[in-house]
């Protein structure tokens, strides 16, 4: 049987002692990390694959019952640690992956070192106190736009969410979108807005870092504020960055953050 | 389904404090391996998770509870356990469809205090014996799941089909009925008790234009279980074909009905069939509907004993009005001769145009006398003004042949024959005249 690093088209690079893992978002897959990726490889053995459902024959890893949790994708990013014998490791997860993370650290806390979560969202949808960005109607009628007409519906999102019109991460975010399935892109969507992993979130113990774009229209800052709050220790770096995805169009600022609360000397 | 769920949910509790665990969680797998938990204790029931991440089935759990480095717990199992696991054990209750299914007993690490009640282990090696118990309900929740599942998928599909659609159980249980049908039928939209559902098709197929067929065509099938009849409804103002069939299965299925509205088609229907059986020129039928029409009045008269007349018109010198004013004034003249006699004779009576300037007239119940006089209303009605067409005024004739029935008619040939013999002797004998046969 393939192992699931192979099924999830893992890839290894950098030279380091220690490693980084990298887990994307959704409607992205590994090659988001590009821009990063790099000045990564300077320092670390960087470990990254792509999310069940994400990337080039995304649906061979996608099973609509593992994954209809946050949690199966949790139990593929342990399965990974296993897999290459990871027993310490600094996991950076953006969007979607910081809840999988949280969730494997929160469980499994032994290999997770650090984490860094960019972008992260225990709970998408509004509620009194808790201001997620999203109103249950809104969804609604994202996940119909979605049903009804995936690439026109990916057209009018990808500029929308990455918040730079025109920069190449729009179209890079609208390729990788269209290479899932629509029917799977709309289960694994559907399984991210209605998660609730709030509670989840409150019992990592390890070190985390939050790093949130100032303008993200999937993620209010008052989600990452509470994220800050509930996890005992954690940091919260705001960078002035437009959009969902800073680490594809403010990889830079992005990079100064990561540089500094992993006290990596330049 | 509420019981099943209850009871496992009952079972699953009572495992969790015999066995002093921290969580108990009863589950379905399939062969495949993902396992569905069904009850929780404490609850909710975990999300699903994969049991090929586990490596349950490597360890021989008749020993009982083992240390939970043993075993790789999915992500789902130890976030509901809200805490790192110390010990696991794992009750196999094997089901036919999911032989991979079971009960999980967790204990975290850092229970303040573990039990030490002195028949505990008794009490863990007796959970064993809950197998069998687990194994049923486990298999009852299954069947509910799946008539549900079933169930659900069966009202997105009936709810999205156009066709009005009403499944009657073969158990006495609800009726299904979907938007299109409860709307025909004046019903809620989905379950409906079966003596109302068949209080209102009843209802709906007695307001039918045919239900005096429908009545037929049903009676005549009511006494086989597995009758498959497929029938027209006519509303009048909409039409359905309604399909109605067993469900195939363990017989157990009942039955289905499917309306199908056909009003598009049978409208359309009609006025292809009225179109091929009428002369596009006058509106009156053509030689094929007469002929058809005619065949069957020369029988129902016969059948009844009734008198028959038949009268063959024809317009005198029509060659010459074409000739001198051109067709499109030929073909006024032809309307207004058969609009003029149409408005003398009565609904029952039947006219065509047989072709050119040639008409026939059957007269339902009148005797040769009383069809001589007709003919003559006929003639006299044509004749009393002329027909105008532009800035013309036509004068206009016909003379006409008929006959009466008689007893050693067989076929409208005969008598058609005749009358045409009598519109020769018309013709020949001076025109814009009556003769008989």
């Amino acid at each position: 049987m393939a192992s699931k690093f192979e099924t999830l088209h893992g890839r290894i690079t950098g030279n380091g002692t220690r490693t980084v893992v990298l887990s994307h978002g959704f409607g992205t897959d590994q090659s988001a990390w590009d821009a990063l990726r790099p000045a990564l490889d300077a320092h670390f053995r960087v470990v990254s694959y792509n999310l069940a459902g994400a990337g080039p024959n995304g649906e061979a890893s996608y099973d609509p019952r593992r994954h209809s949790s946050l949690y199966g994708f949790a139990d593929d990013l342990v399965a990974i640690l296993d897999e290459l014998g990871i027993d310490s490791c600094i996991y950076i997860g953006h969007s979607v992956s910081g809840m999988i993370g949280a969730a494997a650290a929160a469980v499994r806390p032994e290999p997770f070192r650090r984490l860094i979560l960019i972008g992260a969202s225990p709970r998408y949808l509004d509620e009194p106190g808790y201001e997620g960005g999203f109103t249950r109607e809104g969804l609604e009628a994202l996940h119909a736009g979605m049903a009804a007409n995936f690439q026109a519906w990916g057209a009018g999102f990808a500029p929308a969410v990455v918040g730079v019109p025109g920069h190449k991460a729009v179209d890079e975010f609208c390729r990788t979108l269209f290479q899932m399935r629509p029917d799977i892109a709309l289960a694994i969507s559907r399984t991210i807005f209605q998660s609730d992993m709030r509670e989840i979130a409150t019992r990592l113990e390890r070190p985390t870092h939050i790093v949130q774009a100032s303008r993200d229209v999937a993620v209010p800052m008052f989600v990452a504020q509470w994220l800050h709050r509930h996890i005992d220790g954690s940091t919260l770096d705001a960078i002035e960055a437009e959009g969902h995805f800073p680490h594809m169009t403010a990889p830079d600022e992005v990079l100064r953050v990561i540089e500094r609360r992993l006290d990596l000397a330049a | 389904m509420a019981d099943h769920t209850d009871g496992l949910e009952a079972l699953t509790r009572f495992a969790r404090i015999a066995s002093g665990a921290d969580i108990a969680i009863a589950f379905e797998a399939t062969e495949g391996g993902m396992a569905l938990p069904l009850a929780a204790a404490p609850e909710p029931p975990p999300a699903p998770f994969s049991l090929g991440d586990c490596r349950l089935d490597a360890t021989d759990w008749r020993l009982g509870a083992i240390p939970a480095e043993g075993v790789r717990l999915p992500a789902a199992v130890l976030a509901a356990l809200g805490r790192p696991a110390r010990e696991v054990h794992f009750i196999p209750t094997p089901i036919a469809e999911a032989p991979r299914s079971g009960i999980l007993l967790l204990w975290a690490a850092q229970t303040a205090r573990r039990c030490v009640c002195p028949f505990r282990s008794d009490v863990e090696q007796g959970i064993p014996i809950l197998t069998s118990v687990f194994s049923q309900m486990l298999s009852d929740r299954r069947q509910a799941m799946l008539r549900r599942v079933m169930s659900d998928r069966f009202d997105d599909l009936i709810g999205s089909v156009p066709a009005g659609v009403l499944v009657i159980p073969g158990d006495g249980g609800p009726a299904l009925v979907n938007p299109p049908a409860s709307a025909l039928l004046g019903l809620a939209t989905g379950e409906n008790d079966a003596a109302t559902l068949a209080q209102a098709m009843r209802r709906l197929r007695e307001s039918c234009v045919n239900a005096d067929a429908l009545q037929t065509t049903y009676a005549a099938v009511v006494a086989d279980v597995g009758f498959a009849v497929k029938a027209v409804w006519d509303l009048g103002d909409r039409q359905f074909e309604v399909d109605s069939h067993p469900v195939q299965g363990d017989g157990r299925n009942g039955r289905i009905w499917v309306f199908d509205e056909i009003t598009a088609q049978h409208r359309l229907e009609q006025e292809l069939r009225r179109l091929a059986a009428t002369d596009p020129l006058t509106g009156l039928s053509n030689r094929r509907q007469f002929a058809e029409s005619g065949g069957a009045m020369l029988r129902q008269t016969r059948a009844d004993a009734l008198p028959l007349a038949v009268l063959m018109l024809d317009i005198d010198h029509f060659k010459s009005i074409n000739d001198r004013f051109g067709h499109p004034v030929g073909d006024v003249v032809l309307q207004a001769t058969a609009q003029r006699c149409r408005a003398e004779l009565r609904q029952q009576d039947l006219m065509a145009r047989m072709g050119g300037e040639e008409f026939a007239v059957m007269l339902p119940g009148v005797g040769a006398d009383e069809a001589a006089a007709t003919a003559e209303r006929l003639r006299a009605a044509i004749a009393a003004a002329p027909v105008s067409a532009d800035e013309l005024r036509i004068e206009v004739r016909v003379s006409i042949g008929g006959t009466g029935r008689l007893a050693e008619d067989r076929t409208l040939d005969e008598l058609l024959g005749r009358a045409d013999q009598a519109l020769y002797t018309a013709k020949r004998t001076g025109r814009n005249k009556v003769v008989f046969e």
